[in-house]
């Protein structure tokens, strides 16, 4: 029986909200992050339910899943696959790596050397991998849900800020609130995963991305959003304001936000709502923290300019 | 405009700026010739761009010292005085400061100086004039000030219409100058006087047709000007507009063949001074105008009794005292720019007896005197004895003898017998001459009257202009007493400016008038009665026509609080209508935005202001959150107007009230 976009929107962040306790806004950002065709960083410490997530997304779309553990010592051939002899044969054959699923976990993102990193990034921002000049298209919908730890930096490879642009959401999840903490201790026994059910399947996936792309953006919200990438460039502790590409993922996951409410259009409110998240790890700050600091920092600035640059009205 | 455009422009308005301040100071007449020199000079320069002290502190520095140090000598020396110094420091401040690097901060400084110089002004002359250089200085400084703010900003070279942002200037000096007109005539006014110096001459200069002396042969072109130099309210009223009359102002009693002039010596000062007989007397209320430039008092022939007398300079009036001079005239004894007196004057001569000894000096005969004058008036009056008749005969053979001009002979040896045998032809100053000595070689006691003939009515008032200027005789006889002849033709009498000067001059002589008395000495009673008449009916109290005894100034306030009321309220209208369409073309609003005000009202209404970093959209979460009972409503409200104002489906007026309906807060509790 199919659904309209929110009430397929809200069973899916009801159903996952049974396997991340307590934290419906982050489920329904990664939701949308989804929705809106983009790649989601989760930057948090260990053992909050990151990975968690991340499967749960995958598994209820009934999508593939693959989880890759990025290292000191991972070389890109681990994540896109290399060509093998097959000696029956006698000839080479592709073996695909774990990139080739529609939904791919690069736990610990930061770990792996800039070279394999930015091989997933590549795949990323084309939706192919290309290998000894033959193009191997990724299956679709094709999202990659990327981790970092972002208190423990020894033996890390930060990522640049040009690759760091490429996720569409930065999240994190945060610890749980002691009530929920206790109701999760005092019932959960074996891996929920084990026993969680897909409730929708990737061409739903793709119909709500296609409802998305159909979310008008009237003049005044564009503009709006056009003047908060502006008051980012023009503020005096940004080193570096946000690109026209933060403005129009800024736009898109505004959209897919949209759905939620069942609007076919973007109202101010989507914008400010998704903003610290869009656009808060796209700001180089002048100041010299690095790592989730400058993420806090950076989204505090969001809400300053949130406050300051009027909204349509 | 580009930027090298903009600055250019906004240099040339701080010029034009500083000119029109200047101009102020120096239409007062008061300055050193060699400060406007040096300031036309400076002003050239600068419009020329050529700037001699651009970073140069020393050179300026030395500059400015040496003219300070030159000015305040001067001063302390006495030899000028010290506003005058001041001022004249000021101008050259402004325009070293003119010559100097063009920033706005400059600018900031040239305009300070310029604004001195209004001060200056203000002090020196209250001139008209001053109104309107104050005017272009403001409209000027403001202009330049603008565009010194929009080149704060944007500083680079590039194309920007400067046009939007001087109209947006010009409306802001527009409605600052209506503000300040409004506080002008709101705010009490203070009077400020203590640096305020007897006006000068003006621009148009002195015209007066009164002087100690009749010089004859002198230059003057003062038949033609049509500048008014009293106004006269007359009781009771004459029937004629155009009045055939003359108003005495001095006698003069004795000639020395080149000139005449008074012999008589000044008696004490009085506040009034009695002649004759008042009974049946004209009553003239009087007000001599700056341009009159002379203290001596006029009136219709033939004064018997001059009244209480005010002097009025700037910022108020003061009882003026009079001093009687002989026979010949009377006098206000202080100086000041314009005075209001009262006089009767009767038709016939006031009955004095006058002694033989004072009546011996009227025949006395300049020593050089031609001896062919005599054998003119020998010859012309024949054998009659009575100095009626000789007076009739010489003033009527003179008046059909000789022609009325203005071209003058310029200086002669002797100006009456040039003007008898020679050029025969002259003004009234020599016809009368040329009676009264005639008449004192037939022995009859004769002298010349200097004053006015003519008055035409304009307004409630007859005005008499310097053109109108006059002199003729007065003789003597035994037994009629004195007599008036006039040997001028007649149409060498009265003024004859050209019919478009004269209607030129009566519009500036009414702008004159209302600076006067609307702005110069509007003092805070006539605020006070302007608020007055604004709030309270005029009742029966003042009729419009007849003016208050004691200011013949006041002019009858002919409108009523009702048409008062009216014109604030179209002004209002108007005022809003402008504002309106002003912000409706800075931001177009859109419809639903209207919605969203009344909503948010309402939610105000019901205590549900947003808190910090909330609106309409996340309002109704946290009602729902809160289970408020408003949240339904408030929720449709609300994302009714998101579909209206960003999803493009407009709201009807209907559905709009019904939400909001839904809206209202509950009854309070009984």
């Amino acid at each position: 029986m199919p659904h309209s976009p929110p009430e397929l929107l809200q069973k899916l962040q009801t159903h996952l909200g049974q396997l991340v306790l307590g934290k419906p806004e982050q489920v329904k950002l990664a939701l949308t992050c989804l929705v809106a065709r983009g790649h989601l960083l989760l930057e948090d410490v260990p053992g909050v339910g990151k990975t968690t997530l991340a499967e749960g997304l995958a598994r209820c779309f009934s999508m593939s899943f693959s989880r890759v553990q990025f290292t000191a010592d991972l070389l890109p051939s681990d994540i896109l696959g290399a060509q093998v002899f097959l000696q029956a044969k006698g000839q080479f054959e592709f073996r695909k790596g774990p990139v080739f699923h529609q939904v791919v976990l690069a736990d610990e993102l930061n770990r792996a050397p800039p070279r394999t990193q930015s091989a997933l990034l590549e795949a990323m921002a084309q939706g192919q991998v290309s290998l000894d000049g033959v193009t191997h298209a990724l299956p679709q919908p094709f999202a990659v849900i990327a981790t970092q730890n972002p208190l423990d930096l020894s033996g890390t490879y930060p990522l640049p800020d040009s690759q760091l642009d490429r996720f569409l959401l930065r999240l994190s999840l945060g610890h749980l609130s002691p009530e929920v903490e206790a109701q999760l201790v005092a019932t959960r026994r074996a891996d929920p995963l084990t026993s969680f059910k897909p409730i929708a399947d990737a061409a739903e996936l793709v119909a709500l991305q296609q409802a998305a792309d159909a979310v008008k953006v009237s003049t005044d919200v564009a503009d709006y959003a056009v003047r908060l990438a502006g008051a980012t460039r023009e503020h005096a502790e940004i080193e570096r304001g946000i690109s026209t590409r933060a403005v129009l993922s800024l736009m898109s996951t505004a959209r897919a936000l949209a759905l939620w409410d069942g609007r076919d259009f973007v109202t101010p409110g989507d914008v400010k709502q998704i903003a610290s998240a869009a656009l808060s790890h796209r700001l180089l700050l002048k100041s010299s923290t690095t790592g989730s600091y400058a993420r806090d920092e950076a989204a505090h600035l969001i809400t300053e300019l949130l406050r300051k640059v009027p909204a349509p009205r | 405009m580009r930027l090298d455009a903009r600055r250019s422009l906004r240099v040339r308005m701080r010029d034009f700026a500083a000119m029109s301040a200047f101009a102020a100071v120096a239409l007062s007449g008061a300055l050193p010739i060699a400060v406007p020199a040096i300031f036309a000079l400076a002003f050239i320069a600068s419009l020329l761009g050529f700037r001699p002290f651009a970073k140069q502190p020393v050179l300026s520095v030395v500059a400015l010292l040496i003219m300070a140090v030159a000015l305040f000598g001067l001063a302390l020396r006495g030899q000028l005085d010290l506003v005058i110094a001041a001022v004249s420091f000021a101008a050259l401040v402004t325009g070293q400061r003119m010559l100097s690097e063009p920033s706005p901060a400059t600018d900031q400084q040239v305009l300070l100086a310029a604004l001195l110089l209004m001060a200056g002004a203000a002090a020196l002359s209250a001139d008209i004039w001053y109104a309107l250089c104050l005017l272009s200085f403001g409209v000027f400084a403001c202009l330049s000030l603008g565009l010194a703010v929009v080149e704060g900003p944007i500083e680079r070279d590039e194309e920007l219409p400067v046009s939007p942002v001087l109209r947006q200037v010009s409306l802001g000096v527009a409605i600052a100058l209506a503000g300040g007109i409004a506080f002008f005539i709101l705010f009490p006014r203070l009077s400020w006087n203590v640096a305020s110096r007897r006006a000068g001459p003006s621009l148009l200069g002195g015209t007066t047709g009164m002087t100690d002396r009749v010089r004859l042969g002198g230059g003057g072109d003062i038949k033609t000007s049509a500048r008014v130099v009293l106004r006269v309210a007359i009781e009771p009223p004459p029937r004629n507009d155009r009045l055939e009359r003359y108003w005495v102002g001095r006698r003069f009693d004795s000639f020395d063949g080149r000139e005449w002039r008074g012999t008589g010596q000044p008696r004490p000062p009085r506040p009034r001074v009695l002649i004759g007989e008042t009974r049946g007397a004209t009553l003239q209320r009087i007000e001599l105008l700056p341009a009159y430039e002379s203290r001596t008092l006029v009136g219709l022939a033939q004064p018997v009794y001059f009244g209480p007398a005010n002097a009025l300079n700037n910022g108020g009036s003061t009882a003026a005292q009079l001093e009687q001079v002989g026979d010949e005239e009377v006098r206000i004894v202080e100086d000041a720019n314009a005075y209001t007196y009262v006089v009767h004057s009767r038709d016939d001569y006031p009955l004095l007896e006058e002694d033989a000894v004072k009546l011996a000096a009227l025949t006395v005969l300049p020593p050089s005197i031609d001896p062919r004058v005599a054998q003119l008036a020998q010859r012309i009056a024949g054998n009659e004895t009575e100095p009626e008749d000789i007076a009739n005969k010489l003033e009527t053979w003179l008046r059909s003898n000789l022609s009325y001009t203005l071209e003058l002979p310029g200086e002669v040896d002797d100006p009456l017998s040039d003007f008898l045998f020679n050029r025969k032809s002259g003004h009234c100053e020599h016809f009368a001459t040329a009676l009264a000595v005639m008449l004192r070689t037939r022995g009859v006691p004769a002298r010349v009257v200097g004053g006015f003939f003519g008055g035409e009515k304009i307004g409630e008032r007859y005005v008499v202009r310097a053109g109108d200027a006059h002199a003729w005789v007065e003789a003597y006889s035994p037994i009629r007493g004195w007599m008036t002849f006039d040997a001028t033709p007649d149409d060498g009498r009265g003024s004859q400016p050209p019919a478009m000067m004269a209607r030129l001059v009566d519009v500036y002589e009414r702008l004159q008038e209302f600076w006067r008395a609307r702005v110069v000495e509007y003092s805070i009673i006539d605020q006070w009665n302007f608020v007055r008449e604004l709030v309270k009916p005029p009742a029966n109290a003042r009729s419009a026509g007849s003016k208050g005894d004691d200011d013949p100034d006041a002019l009858p306030l002919t409108k009523t609080p009702t048409q008062a009321f009216v014109y604030a309220g179209i002004a209002g209208l108007l005022v809003w209508i402008l504002w309106s369409r002003l912000t409706r073309a800075r931001k177009k609003v859109h419809p639903a935005a209207d919605f969203l005000t009344a909503l948010e009202k309402k939610l105000i209404a019901a205590h549900l202001p947003y808190r910090l970093d909330e609106d309409i959209e996340r309002l109704p979460a946290r009602l729902a959150k809160e289970r408020h009972r408003l949240a339904e409503p408030v929720l449709r409200a609300s994302r009714r107007y998101l579909e209206a104002r960003f999803g493009n489906r407009p709201l009807s007026g209907a559905e709009s009230r019904k939400l909001l309906d839904a809206v209202t807060p509950p009854p309070p509790a009984q």
